[in-house]
Order: structure tokens, then C-alpha cells, then sequence
């Protein structure tokens, strides 16, 4: 199994994740520059209370990665292997929990137009979930992959590819940053597909289509054991 | 990052402790290049202390190896741990850069290999 997997795994699940995000509460989840947008939108229109209710969401997003760099780092620094499947585990209950509580109507309603007061804690619980996985994937990775985080990957695969472009023909560095480069579009390819068939499994308004997010991450903790 | 350094008989040793990172690469790079300068040709890398391992840590040892090899030198890894290893089988770099279990192994490789090209 190429060692990679996993990680194209949760790729796939944050695409599925931002798709349920934006389908059920119409906003993009693992997007902290949209968040800074909306704060600012809100901000012109003197709506203070709600740019302090936008601007605390994607602090669930730095809350989860530094809860998985706590995590992971808490036994690398004792010269230990990590285990990327606890804070994954974490990332795919809590995923569940929006799945099972939008069913149930613990959570908010079903609803594509996006209104701060009404989408807070489902966007918050996978705000948590993504930046855990987030996390893990560029812990495990040594930085080559995320799960999320497209703008980044983009940035770094244009660079990539005009260094490579540049090397000399066969030489080491050029397959390393080729290789690089196929995997950046791999996690690119994968977060897209997951969107898509996520976009399929939201068609009937439910929030069970989060149970395809959860499914994928509980599938790469999985792979990710395999691979040991 | 620290860089702990020792002159061996099978080349030059570089135990590096702590992040291989974006912060820190340059770190490394620079005693590669001072090393490289002085004509060492033979360089093992004692990697049992590295917690962490980033694209821009992978790309200094490449471009080491790299730099060695046409001069009929040799780069040995050693002791890289698990999450180590599999950020370079992730990178596809497994045969590229020569890993080995124990310090003893490294050193017999880089020896066969000044054996091959003195």
C-alpha cells in the first residue's frame, strides 16, 4: 500500500466535510481566510457581535490542530513514535456528533444561507475535526500533504513546479520535487472527489451525508495501521 | 535543531537533534557546504534524535547525497525512527538516501564505498 493513502484519505474527508459545511450551514469550514472575509463584511455593517461570533469559528480550527500537535508532539519530544490514530478518532467523533445531532435536530437546522448565529456549533465542531486532521496529515507528512488547506498546496505546487522545470534533467532534486509535486495534486485531486460525492450523499438535505466524512477518516485510521 | 559533530574514520558524523524543518534546514545546509568545501567526500548522519522531518530537511540530504556522488562519495543515514522513515518513503526517497539500522552498519557502508572509490 503506498504509504500516502491515509493521508489522501482525509484529503477526501475534509473535501466531504467543506461540502456538508457549505450545503448545511452555507459556509465553507476549513476556509479561515473566508471566516476573516465574513468578519470584515460584518464589520462594515457595524454588526459587532456578529464579527466576534465569525471570528471565534476558525479558533476551533487552531484549538484542534494545537489539540493533535499536543498530541503527536507530546510523545515524538520523548523520542517515542506518534499515534496519528488518537486525534483522528477525536476528529471522526466529533464529525459523527454533527452527523447524528443535525439528524436528531440537536444542531442547528439544514440550511444553505449562512447565518453566524444559526450555523455556530455545527461549523465550530468541524472547525475542531479539520484542524485535527489538518494537523496530523501535515505531522505525518513532514509537511508535503494536507488534508485541507488548498490555497497552501496550490501555492506550493506552482512553486514546485517551476523549480522542478528548472533543475537539471534526471537529477535527485528534481525527482524529489517532481514526486512532491504529484503528490500535492494527488491531495488536490482527492479533496475534490470528496466534495463531489459528498455533494451527492447532502442531495436530500440530511446531515447523515456527514457520516461519509466520518466513515473515510475512521477508513484512513484504519490504513494508517495497516501500514504499521 | 542542534548539530553535534564528530570526526570519524569512515567519514565526517553529524548527529542532528531535534526538527529537520523549514526553520532549521539552513542549519544543516550550511555544514554540508562547509564540510563540502574542506573536500569531505564521506558523511554519516546520525538521524536517532530527529523528531520530525519536513520536505525542506529531505531536500538538504538529497542535495548532499547528490553532491557527493559525482566525486565517488557517500551519504549513510542511520537510526531514522519510524515517522522519520515514512515521511521519506512518502517523498519516494527510500533508495535514494542510503538508511541503515545501527551506527555499524552506516560505517561498513560508507568504508566499502571510499573501498570502491579512494
Amino acid at each position: 500500500m503506498p504509504p500516502y493513502l491515509p493521508w489522501l484519505f482525509l484529503a477526501f474527508s475534509s473535501g466531504a466535510v467543506n461540502t456538508g459545511g457549505l450545503l448545511a450551514g452555507g459556509s465553507y469550514v476549513s476556509h479561515v481566510t473566508g471566516f476573516g472575509t465574513m468578519a470584515g463584511i460584518e464589520l462594515q455593517k457595524a454588526e459587532l457581535s456578529n464579527v466576534l461570533l465569525i471570528l471565534t469559528v476558525p479558533m476551533y480550527f487552531l484549538l484542534g490542530s494545537m489539540l493533535s500537535t499536543l498530541m503527536v508532539d507530546w510523545r515524538t519530544q520523548r523520542s517515542l513514535e506518534p499515534y496519528y490514530h488518537r486525534p483522528l478518532l477525536i476528529s471522526g467523533i466529533l464529525i459523527v456528533c454533527v452527523a447524528v445531532g443535525g439528524h436528531i435536530g440537536i444542531i442547528e437546522p439544514f440550511d444553505r444561507t449562512y447565518k453566524p448565529e444559526n450555523h455556530y456549533y455545527m461549523l465550530a465542531l468541524l472547525c475542531l475535526a479539520s484542524g485535527i486532521e489538518n494537523a496530523v496529515v501535515t505531522a505525518a507528512t513532514g509537511g508535503i500533504l494536507r488534508s485541507s488547506h488548498l490555497t497552501g498546496t496550490t501555492t506550493d505546487l506552482g512553486a514546485g513546479l517551476v523549480r522542478a522545470s528548472i533543475m537539471k534533467r534526471g537529477s535527485l532534486e528534481r525527482q524529489l520535487e517532481t514526486r512532491i509535486n504529484l503528490l500535492r495534486t494527488s491531495q488536490i485531486i482527492s479533496f475534490v472527489l470528496g466534495s463531489g460525492l459528498a455533494a451527492f450523499c447532502f442531495r436530500f438535505d440530511s446531515f447523515l451525508g456527514f457520516l461519509l466524512p466520518a466513515a473515510v477518516t475512521m477508513l484512513s485510521i484504519a490504513l494508517s495501521f495497516y501500514k504499521k | 535543531m542542534n548539530i553535534l559533530e564528530q570526526s570519524l574514520p569512515c567519514g565526517q558524523s553529524m548527529a542532528i537533534v531535534g526538527r529537520l524543518d523549514s526553520a532549521s534546514f539552513h542549519l544543516l545546509e550550511a555544514r554540508f557546504a562547509h564540510f563540502l568545501k574542506a573536500q569531505t567526500r564521506f558523511f554519516i548522519v546520525d538521524c536517532t534524535n530527529i523528531n520530525y522531518i519536513s520536505s525542506a530537511g529531505l531536500r538538504v540530504l538529497v542535495s548532499a547525497t547528490k553532491k557527493v556522488s559525482p566525486v565517488g562519495g557517500a551519504v549513510a543515514l542511520w537510526g531514522a525512527k519510524d515517522h522519520v522513515r515514512d515521511v521519506m518513503k512518502i517523498a519516494g526517497l527510500t533508495e535514494i538516501l542510503q538508511n541503515h539500522s545501527t551506527e555499524e552498519d552506516a560505517a561498513a557502508y560508507l568504508i566499502s564505498q571510499q573501498q570502491l572509490n579512494p
